[in-house]
């Protein structure tokens, strides 16, 4: 069947997924480009598989990095003829995500909103680089993304955490018993301890069930009750009728026509390895932060859509730092269902908010949770054994004891884009179909690196209030082991936004500058990485910019 | 480090030192404390020149180029071969370290008893693996501990013996803690002395 699309979009992650939602719906024709195969999660899910029927107890190998039940099929951070480079002294790592849904496959659904202050960093305190607009503009697409994704969480009473309006978020798990001990020694400390807005459902809503507290949300999930673009965006928007998708599609370049507008793209087939051409009235780019700037910059030389010479720049990504510990006063206890939700059912938000200048670090972080309690046992528990000084029946009784007494925390803070970190087209590097790749430069700041030091120091004062005994006891002396650019797999900034052409590539509704019909909705224009997950701002944003592209297209200039 | 011929005894060997390490009898508390030195293999392996699983792999019926263990069976002893049977980096490591320490365990047993490992009684055999212990091979001791209680408490008996409960679809809210649970919990937080 003859089918002209209005709108391409490159990729199925989020962002595009949304697109194709919001402008399927508006009877705008879509054709969705995704570079890596089609992937069903209410057939493919291993959802009640035990870790002894995977090979190798399911652990994570280079194949497969979180392990073989990870959603994630023909991604990782090494995919077979898609390599990347690193600038000698950087450390970077590239997390891709090659199926239908991309990263909504593999991700913590930890969503919390950006606060007021995300928005307005420069303003703040002259560092970072101020958003075109501020939270008040995002809210109401907030409300609408948590709604249609379906969210959990409550409320709490911080300047820079926004609340949910009521009947948004849903009710969220009661917590277990080693949250509890966490929350108890955080209300004395005077950390504030809740539970964390998660894309989770608890009520079913859509059709979609709601979550039945069991099988781990990372392998993905076959009732829909956790939020991957797939299960959630991608079948209302294909049941419009308006939307198509081609899977194994590797977008190398978008086209542009004589008039200068945007009006197709250039890809290859990888099922036949053979090159194709696909035109529509306006090209959205949503491949993911640092995939778009590759296609940016092989799309023209010096860069398509980049007269401001951002694109690539700008490159963030999450500060991360965990520590993991047992707990003895949790060993031995009594055993029930701690399944939950499979993610934690507390998290720790930012507090310090008014007290940087003291702390000598200018912004902040959130700790997440999390334990060997939450999930049947992996081959993870056989580290218990190694801090057992011998063998025989005494080893049997501490490995009974000793189980659902980890626990373990991960800091996650906000980085100010410096000019260390940035990405550009390696000259001398090309994938396995001759597209030229990416060559990334990434060095973390004193902001950064100091902060990672509070985290370190903030958890160990936790632990040490519950009597835990770190599991790798050099976390104890520090320097805190930092996590590697692009390890937390949030990349953002690569084709940011802002009020001017002159320092930035889009404007806030994700509309390039200097190319009509070019539209960008992913993490690349996201200006600021603050210590809050971005999955929901980049949704929240392609909702409000595919919006934003149909009031254009009604006078002309879209 | 020669491979050569005590392949055929592996797995026997891996159920004996097994049964060693998490079931025996014979405790082997304090084999840690003392670190007097004794000769222990070194070597490098033959590298395993085959594919992974791929980074696409069946999930629901996962199908590997090496020997797989059977999920319902315990086959602690198959599933260590497995391990050194992988072609990844980690258990490649593993698998140096291992085949170094069966060789050490075997030519001790023959060396004291005339006979190999697994045709030991249970005296002799914790006695060789105290030994290895004291000496070069804490790291092998240390792998073989993690990969047998592993493999044995991802089992179904292991995983019964743990009283782990879960992996099954619940009706309605989650209940959170039982009781129980909560009598537990209230006991350990008056005892550091913080408040639910």
């Amino acid at each position: 069947m003859d089918f002209k699309p209005d709108v391409i979009v490159v990729g199925s992650g989020v962002g595009g997924s949304m697109a194709a939602y919001a402008l399927g719906k508006a009877g705008v024709k879509v054709a969705i480009y995704e570079a890596g195969r089609h992937y069903d999660p209410e057939a493919e899910t291993p959802m009640m598989n035990w870790d002894r029927e995977a090979p190798l107890r399911a652990v994570g190998t280079p194949d497969k990095p979180f392990g073989y039940y990870d959603a994630t099929v023909d991604g990782g951070w090494e995919v077979p003829g898609e390599p990347y480079t690193v600038a000698e002294g950087s450390n970077f790592k590239w997390w891709r995500s090659r199926m239908l849904g991309g990263r909504t496959n593999h991700w913590a659904r930890h969503v919390p909103r950006f606060g007021p202050l995300d928005f307005k960093p420069y303003s703040r305190d002259g560092r970072g680089f101020d958003w075109p607009i501020g939270y008040e503009e995002l809210k109401p697409w907030y409300d609408r993304s948590e709604k249609l994704m379906g969210v959990i969480g409550e409320n709490i009473d911080l300047p820079n955490v926004p609340h949910s309006p009521p009947g948004v978020r849903q009710p969220p798990p009661v917590p277990r018993v080693p949250e509890l001990l966490l929350k108890a020694a955080c209300d004395e400390m005077h950390i504030p301890c809740t539970a964390p807005p998660r894309a989770v459902i608890t009520r079913p809503i859509d059709g979609r069930q709601a979550c039945f507290y069991a099988s781990p949300c990372e392998r993905g999930c076959a009732i829909r009750a956790n939020f991957q673009a797939v299960t959630v965006l991608l079948p209302p928007a294909l049941a419009t009728g308006n939307v198509r998708v081609t899977t194994d599609a590797m977008v190398a370049e978008v086209l542009v026509g004589k008039d200068g507008r945007a009006n197709g793209i250039r890809y290859i087939d990888k099922k036949t390895g053979q090159w194709r051409e696909a035109r529509a009235k306006a090209v959205i780019l949503a491949a993911s932060a640092c995939e778009t700037a590759r296609i940016l910059l092989n799309s023209k030389s010096g860069g398509l859509a980049n007269g401001s010479g951002q694109v690539g720049r700008n490159l963030t990504d999450t500060v991360g730092l965990g520590i993991g510990a047992r707990v003895p006063a949790l060993e031995g206890r009594p055993r029930y269902n701690e399944d939950g939700i499979s993610f934690a059912h507390v998290y720790m938000p930012w507090w310090l908010d008014h007290a940087h200048k003291e702390l000598g670090f200018p912004r902040g972080y959130h700790i997440e949770v999390w334990g060997d309690w939450t999930k049947h046992p992996g081959m993870g528990i056989g580290w218990n054994a190694n801090w057992y000084d011998g063998f025989g029946h005494g080893l049997r009784d501490h490995m009974r004891r000793t189980f659902g007494s980890i626990v373990g925390m991960a800091g996650r803070g906000e980085m100010i884009p410096n000019d260390d970190c940035y990405c550009e087209v390696d000259p001398a590097a090309n994938d396995r179909w001759g597209i030229p790749v990416l060559r990334f430069h990434w060095k973390w700041s004193e902001h950064e690196l100091a902060q990672a030091e509070h985290m370190r120091k903030t958890m160990l004062a936790i632990y040490d209030r519950i009597g835990a005994k770190l599991l790798n006891p050099s976390d104890a002396e520090g320097p805190a082991k930092i996590s590697a650019g692009g390890e937390m797999i949030h990349e953002l900034g690569t084709a940011r936004m802002g009020a001017s052409a002159r320092d930035s590539v889009v404007d806030s509704y994700g509309s390039t500058w200097d190319v009509p019909g070019l539209w960008l909705m992913d993490g690349s224009v996201l200006p600021s990485n603050p210590d809050k997950n971005p999955t929901l701002s980049i949704m929240a944003l392609a909702w409000r910019g595919s919006v934003e592209m149909l009031k254009r297209s009604k006078g002309g200039r879209a | 480090m020669s491979e050569q011929g005590f392949t055929v005894d592996r797995r026997v060997t891996l159920k004996w030192l097994f049964g060693a390490i998490a079931a025996s009898g014979v405790p082997l508390q304090g084999a840690y404390a003392a670190a007097a030195p004794a000769p222990w293999p070194v070597g490098t392996p033959a590298k395993i020149d085959a594919p992974g699983y791929g980074t696409d792999p069946k999930m629901l019926e996962p199908v590997v180029p090496w020997p797989k263990t059977a999920p319902s069976a315990v086959g602690i002893e198959h599933f260590i071969d497995e391990w050194v049977s992988a072609p990844y980096p980690d258990q490649a490591a593993d698998r140096a370290i291992l085949l170094a320490g069966f060789e050490w365990v075997e030519a001790e047993a023959k060396a004291r008893h005339g006979k190999g490992y697994a045709a030991l009684d249970e005296g002799p055999r914790a006695t060789i693996l105290s030994d290895a212990a004291r000496g070069g091979g804490r790291l092998f001791l240390d792998r073989m501990k993690f990969l047998t209680t592993g493999a044995y408490y991802t089992s179904e008996a292991g995983i019964e013996e743990l009283g782990y409960i879960g992996n099954t679809a619940l009706d309605g809210d989650y209940p959170g803690p039982t009781p129980e649970a909560f009598a537990h919990l209230d006991r350990v937080l008056a005892t550091l002395n913080l408040k639910r």
